[in-house]
């Protein structure tokens, strides 16, 4: 047997030859959230949508959501973690207005994570698709300096 | 609708095993046939095999001629795979019940096999996470453990659920495997020792976690005409309801601490028995992690809402309590073959409503209920009956 290969890793492809959300990773390597807005129905979509899930229209308009939200709920994992991940990885839904976005907490200490804290996007390359461009995915890190709404109890850290 | 019975079960031991994917459907497609002395595989009209994984950990797809081949069954009336992640196995029951109220077929067997243990284990848990959202959260590496950690995370938060309460689920449903031969785990375990174990993912620990499993199981549903031929002790499908109301983690409810879906799959379940909650005398519901088995009893209606801690810590839950849940010993106790857990569930129903649950037996069972979720927005139930 030759070496061990790879055809297809937990990544999506992002670029406009296999995807029409390809303007959405476009701007994440800019630092930008982008997401889908259905203006038949004047919703606001997460994940971004190729068709609005009530009026099926796939007349979608891009909008620019904040770069930053507050965390819903977290949990950090130490074991079971997927090999090419790091350890502990920290997961977080965070409130980005009206949106509830699921996501990796990066670059944060695991002490540190509070529901209810303000974090801010900070994409992560995950690795080049077949072309060679660098694929990137929503990844967001703590504020530096703001607590958020620090009304909410830290419940359970691991 | 004709009415439709399980009328012969069987399983496989389940753990880490020494055996392949067609192994493991051979052994419990065997132990299935010697529970119904009169049925041969020629006489099996359909088969429906659940199972997630097969193209990821065996390198097969096509699975049901496979496992149809290996038990030399040659369906006339129905053959096909169910994939629905951890409930494809009670999707599967589902098919083949409809099929048979229906009048399409009168006999079909319904065989539910995963082969998750691997050579290189980060594969095994590679593979998991294909069950979840890829574009949107698996790329971040999600699995199952962190999607039920949050839903734990908020429970804790909004109702004072503690830790000892989830621990307690874990303790119950070991003491319970340990009385069940096929079990992954027979040895049950302490309070002590669930709460000083190792951290899997805030606050879930080891013990409060399903394994990774290989294991396979299979019943036979009939018609109630045929099922009457066959055996003196039909188990009778008396009621199904199922309900999902979202795939990503970021679509479900924001309240992750309750499941509305498993409500309304309960309640569908419920008027189709003209039965009620307080009826049912044994549930195996789907204990994946801790959490799942709290939330279970209030979404089921055996308590109210945010009071599913106390109950386990009553023993409410157990036998001598108001329901014997999870008495084979659930997902954390006998482990998790994903497809082979719906199927194994309704093995145990079939055991517990003939009195052949030997030292698990739940006293005067019966009513059972099973209930199989794939994701905190996805269940599916069902209730069995004597009658
Ligand atoms: C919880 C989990 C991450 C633990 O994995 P791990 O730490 O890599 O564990 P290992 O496989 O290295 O096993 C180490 C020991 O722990 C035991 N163990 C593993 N999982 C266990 C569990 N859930 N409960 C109790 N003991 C467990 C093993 O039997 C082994 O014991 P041994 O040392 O006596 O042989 C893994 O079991 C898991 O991913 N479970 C979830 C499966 C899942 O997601 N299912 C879908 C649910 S919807
Ligand atoms: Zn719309």
């Amino acid at each position: 047997m030759s070496e061990y290969f790879r055809a297809v890793d937990p990544f999506p492809l992002q670029g406009s030859q296999n995807t029409r959300l390809a303007p959405f990773y476009e701007a994440l390597r800019s630092q930008k959230l982008l997401t889908t807005f259905c203006p038949q129905c004047a919703l606001r979509h997460w994940p971004p949508r190729v068709v609005c899930p009530d009026c099926l229209s796939d007349r979608l308009d891009w909008i620019e959501l904040p770069d930053q939200g507050t965390i819903h709920a977290y949990t950090i994992q130490d074991t079971g973690v997927p090999p090419g991940f790091p350890r502990p990885l920290i997961f977080a839904v965070v409130r980005v207005e009206e949106l509830r976005i699921f996501t990796r907490l990066v670059e944060t200490e695991p002490g540190q994570v509070e529901r209810g804290r303000t974090v801010r996007l900070l994409p992560s390359a995950v690795g080049q698709d077949p072309e060679g461009d660098e694929r990137y995915v929503p990844t967001f890190t703590l504020a530096r300096g703001g607590a958020g709404e620090t009304s909410l109890v830290k419940i359970v850290t691991a | 609708m004709r009415r439709v019975a399980l009328v012969g079960a069987g399983l496989s031991r389940f753990g880490v095993r020494a055996a392949g994917f067609r192994e493991l459907l051979a052994e419990a497609g065997r132990a299935c046939f010697a529970s119904v002395p009169h049925l041969t595989p020629k006489d099996i009209e359909g088969l429906v095999v659940g199972a997630v994984l097969p193209e990821r950990a065996a390198f097969q797809s096509h699975i049901a001629p496979l496992a149809a081949e290996t038990l030399g069954i040659q369906p006339s009336k129905l053959s096909a795979r169910t994939e629905h992640m951890c409930a494809s196995g009670t999707a599967g029951i589902r098919y083949a019940y409809a099929f048979i109220a229906a009048g399409l077929a009168d006999i079909v067997m319904v065989l539910g096999v995963e082969k998750l243990n691997l050579p290189n284990m980060g594969e095994a848990v590679l593979n998991m996470g294909t069950g979840v959202d890829r574009d949107w959260e698996a790329c971040f590496g999600l699995t199952a453990p962190p999607s039920f950690a949050l839903a734990a995370q908020l429970h804790m938060a909004e109702y004072g659920t503690t830790e000892e309460q989830l621990a307690h689920v874990a303790v119950k449903n070991h003491t319970h495997s340990s009385k069940n031969p096929y079990a992954h785990f027979q040895n049950g375990v302490t309070l002590d020792a669930v709460v000083c174990s190792r951290m899997i993912a805030s606050p879930l620990r080891l013990f409060m976690c399903s394994p990774i499993t290989d294991g396979a199981a299979a019943v036979i549903l009939a018609s109630e005409e045929r099922a009457k031929e066959i055996t003196d002790k039909p188990v009778f499908i008396r009621g199904t309801g199922q309900a999902v109301h979202g795939f990503s983690v970021s679509s479900l409810d924001p309240d992750y601490a309750s499941w509305p879906a498993m409500k309304q799959a309960a309640g569908a379940a419920y008027t189709m028995a003209g039965i009620a909650a307080n009826d049912v005398d044994f549930a195996e519901v789907h204990d994946c992690f801790a959490i799942a088995e709290i939330i279970a009893y209030e979404e089921l209606g055996f308590c109210p809402k945010g009071e599913g801690g106390p109950f386990v810590m009553e023993g409410r839950s157990d036998y001598d309590g108001d329901v014997v849940v999870n008495p084979r010993g659930g997902l954390m106790g006998c482990g998790h073959p994903l497809g082979a857990t719906g199927v194994a569930q309704a093995v145990e129903a079939f055991w517990q409503l003939r009195g052949e649950a030997g030292e698990r037996q739940v006293p005067e069972a019966h009513i059972g209920l099973t209930h199989n979720n794939s994701g905190m927005g996805e269940h599916v139930v069902m209730i069995y009956g004597r009658e």
